[in-house]
């Protein structure tokens, strides 16, 4: 390819890239085990990118292709997952830029629950751990994670019932469900104050649904990228 | 007043609510945090696209030796894979120190002091007939004669075989012989792929196979020890088989199986029990002695102590018993 090609090319990609650049990213980064992670595998995306740019069609698509390329590169990173147990662990999500006060301690406190659910995604099949993203993070639609996933749309949903209740599980074995039934005796030490509040707003509960088949609450409105 | 942690208080959380609420709040809280915690420091566009011209740079300037460092930290399955190479290639590469038959030798001791010096000579001439040997030594005592014979031979059995064989006979001719076989061996520093190579071990079994079959089995041993397109034929007759085996090693060298240059020619023929198979070529002008003379050769050599008597042409063997 002449370096002249390369340059439009690289052009092409970059226009195309710009405007879901902040999603495609922060999606990079919540699939992956870590901030570092989710940038690397977005560079390796990128790189992917350019070198498929050809087989890119219709540029009005470039947002589902982009994600089945960070999703290529994801499932690629996820086939080499028992080796990177080997790797000694560093903290996931860790920041320069940490304010002080009252902010600072909600936002070591977010930290600590992203590096937690962070470590129960990673325990997931890599295309349960897609689908919970998609779906509960990103508000992908059902038919929109099965365009991506190249799937049914009743296999997504039994992948992200299954990732839902691996999650559960993974919550319970961290002693969750012990403790919401049984209260902290009086005068013992209870939790760390900072995991007694929600953080976030709280919905109502699903109800009487079989747990693996129901939605966390709270979901986020489908909302998409821009396209 | 003490509350469960994942259980908030306040409107819309009842006693009557599903077990898996709090939990599935806290997860909610936690999916939340990571989707704000994600959106943190979040590189602008013109970042990524400087991190990529430099990714591609790396791609382009690195070397080698520095890509492959670069792989190994974030895939450290390349290093275990790159360690047992490795290791193989030192286990097959760095000599090793180990010993290697190269023969027999074969004391021959005559317990016959009054027997001539010409005489003797004569049963260490046919000592070395008899065992193939490269070099034969007498010397004489007063207890007799002892006869040292170096045989290339790598077979033990074979060679202690011919040698009993031939002892045997000599005392059934009224001479006290006595016949010790021991390995020479020498040591050498070589690898484990040549120590491999330096020997070659074939074992069947017929049971149950066809002579196709056996033929396949002993060609793939003989492939696998780097015999090239092995020629083998295997006949079933009755209790006997034979197996016929010519192969090459493709490049001239040192075969192997038989030491010598270039070629395997096996012929064996496990005969069916206490049956023994002698061939002789009848040439023109061959007489009965010189026909006794070759059979009882074969027969030596084949460990066998029998009388031999032929007359116009009439073979006659009569096994001697022990």
């Amino acid at each position: 390819m002449e370096p002249d090609d390369r340059a439009a090319r690289w052009r092409r990609l970059w226009g195309l890239l710009e405007p879901i650049h902040d999603q495609a990213l922060q999606l990079a980064r919540r699939l992956g085990r870590s901030s570092p992670d989710g940038d690397d595998a977005f560079q390796e995306a990128v790189l992917r990118s350019f070198e498929k740019l050809h087989t890119l069609r219709d540029e009005t698509s470039f947002r589902s292709w982009f994600c089945t390329v960070l999703l290529s590169v994801h499932r690629s990173s996820s086939s080499r997952g028992f080796w990177r147990r080997f790797l000694p662990l560093t903290d996931e999500w860790e920041y320069g830029r940490e304010p002080v006060g009252e902010n600072g301690q909600r936002w070591e406190e977010e930290r600590q629950r992203a590096t937690r659910v962070s470590r129960a995604l990673a325990t997931l099949p890599a295309v349960q751990r897609e689908a919970v993203v998609f779906f509960e993070l990103e508000g992908f639609s059902i038919d929109e994670i099965a365009a991506l996933q190249k799937v049914s749309p009743s296999a997504v949903k039994s992948r992200l019932a299954r990732g839902r209740e691996r999650l559960r599980r993974h919550y319970e074995r961290l002693g969750f469900a012990a403790q919401r039934a049984e209260p902290p005796e009086p005068g013992t030490v209870g939790p760390p104050p900072a995991l007694l509040e929600p953080v976030l707003p709280q919905t109502a509960p699903a109800g009487a649904v079989p747990r693996g088949a129901r939605e966390l609450p709270g979901r986020p409105p489908a909302k998409g990228w821009p396209s | 007043m003490s509350r469960s942690r994942f259980r908030p208080e306040g409107p819309g959380r009842s006693q009557d609510e599903p077990a898996g609420f709090g939990l599935d709040a806290e997860l909610r809280a936690d999916l939340e945090a990571l989707r704000s915690v994600s959106a943190r420091d979040l590189p602008t566009f013109e970042e990524t696209t400087r991190a990529v011209a430099a990714e591609r740079s790396r791609h382009t300037r690195e070397g080698f030796l520095m890509s492959t460092l670069r792989q190994s930290r974030t895939r450290p399955w390349l290093s275990t894979a790159i360690a047992v190479a490795a290791l193989a290639a030192i286990m097959l590469v760095v000599p090793i120190s180990y010993e290697r038959t190269i023969g027999h030798s074969v004391a021959l001791q005559v317990a016959a002091p009054a027997l001539d010096s010409a005489a003797a000579t004569r049963i260490a001439h046919e000592l070395s007939t008899a065992l193939g040997a490269t070099n034969v030594n007498m010397t004489s005592d007063d207890a007799g004669y002892r006869i040292d014979a170096q045989v290339p031979s790598h077979s033990a059995k074979g060679v202690t075989r011919v040698a009993s064989a031939f002892a045997a006979e000599l005392t059934a001719r009224g001479l006290t012989a006595q016949a010790t076989v021991t390995p020479r061996t020498e040591r050498v520093s070589s690898s484990v792929y040549a120590m491999a190579r330096d020997r070659l071990e074939i074992r069947v079994d017929r049971g149950g196979k066809t002579p196709a079959q056996l033929e396949a089995d002993i060609r793939a041993q003989l492939e696998a020890a780097g015999l090239t397109n092995p020629d083998v034929h295997v006949t079933y007759d009755g209790n006997q088989t034979q197996v016929q085996i010519h192969a090459g090693d493709g490049a001239g060298g040192t075969n192997p199986a038989s030491g010598t240059a270039g070629k395997l020619d096996l012929d064996v023929k496990t005969p069916g029990p206490n049956q023994r198979q002698i061939k002789v070529e009848h040439a023109a002008g061959m007489t009965d002695a010189d026909l006794k003379a070759e059979i009882e050769r074969q027969m030596r050599e084949q460990g066998i102590n029998a009388t031999v008597t032929v007359q116009n042409g009439e073979v006659r063997v009569q096994p001697v018993k022990k």
